[in-house]
């Protein structure tokens, strides 16, 4: 199998959080608390510190992934080790709680730790996924190129239209084709995200031409032929755009939910030692 | 080389969306700051300035027990509360200072005496401090686990604490008169109960140990035979042969725990009637001090002389009997007929009753040389004195031992009252008899597992600690009124 930001080194760091999780399930199966598992027993003052420095170690994460000049260790085990560890996590942060969950900074401390782990799974994927996906899109251009591949079919459809003797059939092919040139190529933040584009302008220009070929007009098949391609190539951009806006999304999520994470782990060590 | 004009829209919209999204660090400092002052700062502020806490630090200076919820600026801190707290600590729920009075500091001792005042300690006061036993209050009860007692939450915890100290007590303390326990089944000794052993002094009580096989005795001055009263044919009584069960005259308290005292006039007089002269009336005499018996005997004969037996020649009712149940009937006998004035005939009613029918028949009665109680009617009659019985006590005051939880069972399946024939014998059970239905905390089949706290409380009662910080002797017993002078009551009396 290929090595990879999860089997990098022989799993040394899948090893390092499997035996993690495992031993502390097994000591909190092992500890017989007096009253109730909860995160003030010694096994739960355990669990809470361990849980604590992994958090730290994670967001460390981001400095080191700016600190382009460090040695302090190659990035991708970094990587990886903010992956696996993140995941060992669930398990440590989960048995620490002593399943007892409430209204309040602690359980708000807990909850911010699943949502920025489980996040960081989606992540895990897009890193491991996206890349050939967007290379694949792109196809050896650049998103730039592949804009201009759209001009040049907007501009050879208007030279088409000029050997077309003027008349209804053309002020309405250029009016299609103008809409569709100006049509843009996102519709915004959700429609980014979901790549949905309805009543396309490239679209409903291609079936027009379709139909007014089928109705005989023997200039509307070439441009017709043009349209297929403007559509085919406008939905590579935007799958391109979707991509690159739920990784950017990804982002806005999982690094201030981080950070948020850490403010609400430090009122919760805070609380739980002022009011001990 | 790019070769579009730099204004083509398309481009322009390519270079915008190729551009990495915005928000991340705005998104970080939103999240940060929102949660930072929501749950940090917020909730220390109103901890530190909450107005009600020079409020409550006046009240504790008052003692004021009865403290008003006072919650800290709108309650900020409650986002800290990690969970519900017992029951009776939740009016306070939004007042984290009531009970944790000083900021990074474990709950303090005084911040629940506060409240906890009259909680007892855990060893006699003569040992106040003991190594090894430096726990505080919070070390046994944790808070903010559930909305129940915490008294409850430790009573099932305490096996493997208690029998860390217990389990080698003679070692950690030499002079000490408890037992090494362990386990109820595996190690516990046998039972010590608390004995008036002079009958003289009846509320001063001595801690007896059991022996397996041997009944203690404690001295009651009552002739008392159990297995008479509980024979399978029955007693003679004026209504008949009655079969006398241990209802007959133990008869549960409301809370069915233990067993009110034993009256006379309630439990005995049906049977054992106080009559003086039967053949020619139904009066008895109170069972109460003997200068109320003479009193009643002297007005009795006065009147009846002075009047010349305007009374009732013949008994309201049928004759009652005074002997003993079972025994013969002795002879009845009328002192209004008897030569001599009305004193004469008072003296040989009373000799009759203190000494043969009535009074002897129970208690151990002994001629005393007059005069009689100055003041009284019968002081210039014969006197007698009654041995002191004792008060009614429990045999083991510490233990949480309720007869209702073992109403399943027979009273004989404990207590062997049908072969007793002194009321000396104190009719404890032995431990084995406990061990019969409970196990200790190791589960075993049709047995009852039972750690320490099903029967001994970790906190003294503070009644008894007083008493044992002088001797291990408890004096007090206000509550039993004098005309309950009784047979000792059985189990745990509140």
């Amino acid at each position: 199998m290929k090595e990879n930001v999860l089997n990098i080194s022989n799993n040394l760091f899948f090893k390092w959080a499997l035996g993690l999780s495992l031993l502390s399930i097994a000591l909190y199966i092992l500890d017989d608390p007096r009253v109730a598992p909860n995160g003030g027993t010694w096994l739960g003052y355990t669990l809470g510190t361990i849980g604590a420095l992994t958090i730290v170690f994670l967001t460390l994460f981001g400095v080191r992934k700016r600190s382009y000049r460090s040695n302090l260790g190659d990035l991708k085990y970094w990587l990886s080790a903010h992956v696996w560890l993140g995941l060992a996590l669930v398990v440590i942060a989960t048995l620490h709680t002593g399943f007892q969950f409430g209204w309040n900074v602690h359980t708000l401390a807990y909850v911010l730790t699943m949502l920025v782990v489980f996040s960081g799974i989606w992540g895990v994927y897009m890193y491991l996924r996206f890349p050939s996906l967007m290379s694949e899109l792109l196809n050896s251009k650049t998103l730039i190129q592949q804009g201009e591949v759209l001009i040049e079919i907007d501009q050879g459809a208007l030279k088409l239209l000029d050997s077309v003797e003027a008349g209804t059939f053309k002020n309405k092919a250029l009016q299609l084709l103008k809409s569709a040139a100006t049509e843009p190529i996102s519709r915004g933040f959700w429609a980014n995200l979901k790549s949905d584009y309805p009543n396309s302008a490239s679209e409903i220009a291609l079936t027009q031409f379709e139909s007014m070929f089928l109705q005989g007009e023997q200039s509307a098949r070439q441009l017709s032929q043009l349209m297929a391609k403007r559509v085919g190539q406008l939905k590579r951009i935007r799958e391109f755009v979707q991509l690159k806006s739920l990784a950017g999304v990804w982002l806005i999520f999982h690094v201030p939910m981080s950070i948020g994470l850490l403010a609400s782990l430090v009122a919760h060590i805070f609380s739980v030692f002022f009011y001990w | 080389m790019e070769s579009h004009k730099p204004d083509e829209p398309i481009i322009a919209e390519l270079k915008r969306l190729q551009a990495n999204t915005s928000g991340r660090r705005f998104w970080s400092w939103m999240f940060f700051l929102v949660i930072t002052g929501v749950f940090l700062i917020a909730p220390l502020v109103a901890s530190l300035v909450g107005d009600s806490n020079s409020e409550l630090l006046q009240k504790r200076a008052k003692q004021d027990l009865v403290q008003q919820p006072s919650p800290t600026i709108l309650a900020f801190d409650r986002v800290w509360n990690p969970g519900p707290l017992a029951n009776a600590h939740q009016p306070w729920a939004n007042d984290c200072r009531v009970c944790h009075s000083t900021g990074f500091g474990r709950v303090k001792d005084a911040d629940c005496l506060t409240c906890h005042q009259t909680v007892g300690d855990h060893v006699t006061a003569k040992h106040p401090k003991i190594d090894g036993l430096n726990v505080t209050c919070a070390s046994c009860h944790q808070d903010h686990n559930g909305a129940f007692s915490l008294a409850e939450q430790n009573k099932h915890f305490t096996q493997g604490n208690c029998s860390s100290c217990h389990s080698d007590l003679k070692t950690k303390m030499p002079e000490t008169l408890t037992q090494n326990v362990s386990d109820f089944t595996k190690g516990h000794p046998t039972f010590r109960l608390q004995l008036a052993l002079d009958p003289a002094q009846p509320t001063k009580l001595t801690r007896v140990r059991m022996e397996e096989g041997k009944v203690l005795q404690e001295p009651s001055n009552l002739k008392f035979p159990h297995n008479v009263h509980l024979t399978a044919e029955g007693v003679h009584s004026p209504k008949g042969i009655v079969k006398t069960t241990c209802a007959s005259c133990h008869e549960p308290t409301l809370d069915k725990v233990g067993f009110k005292p034993v009256q006379f006039e309630k439990n005995c007089q049906s049977c054992h009637a106080l009559k003086f002269e039967p053949t020619v009336s139904n009066r008895e005499v109170p069972h109460g001090p003997v200068d109320a018996v003479l009193s009643t005997l002297r007005e009795f004969y006065s009147y009846t002389k002075l009047n010349g037996l305007p009374m009732q020649t013949q008994p309201l009712t049928p004759l009652i009997q005074i002997g003993r149940p079972g025994e013969r009937e002795p002879s009845a006998v009328s002192f209004t007929k008897r030569s001599g004035d009305d004193r004469a005939q008072a003296s040989a009613a009373a000799t009759e009753l203190f000494e043969k029918t009535s009074c002897a028949i129970c208690h151990e009665v002994q001629r005393v040389a007059g005069p009689g109680k100055p003041g009284t009617s019968g002081k210039d009659l014969p006197q007698w004195s009654i041995a002191p019985t004792p008060v009614a006590h429990t045999w083991m005051p510490q233990a949480n031992f309720s007869h209702a939880a073992h109403l399943m069972q027979e009273c004989s399946s404990c207590h062997e009252a049908k072969s007793s024939k002194k009321s000396a014998e104190v009719l404890m059970p032995a431990i084995s008899g406990c061990k019969d239905c409970h196990a200790g905390t190791v589960p075993v089949a049709q047995r009852v597992s039972s750690d320490c706290g099903v029967c001994h409380n970790f906190h003294m009662n503070p009644d008894q600690q007083a008493v044992q910080k002088k001797s291990h002797a408890i004096p007090k017993q206000s509550s039993i009124q004098p005309s309950s002078y009784l047979f000792s009551s059985i189990g745990k009396s509140k």
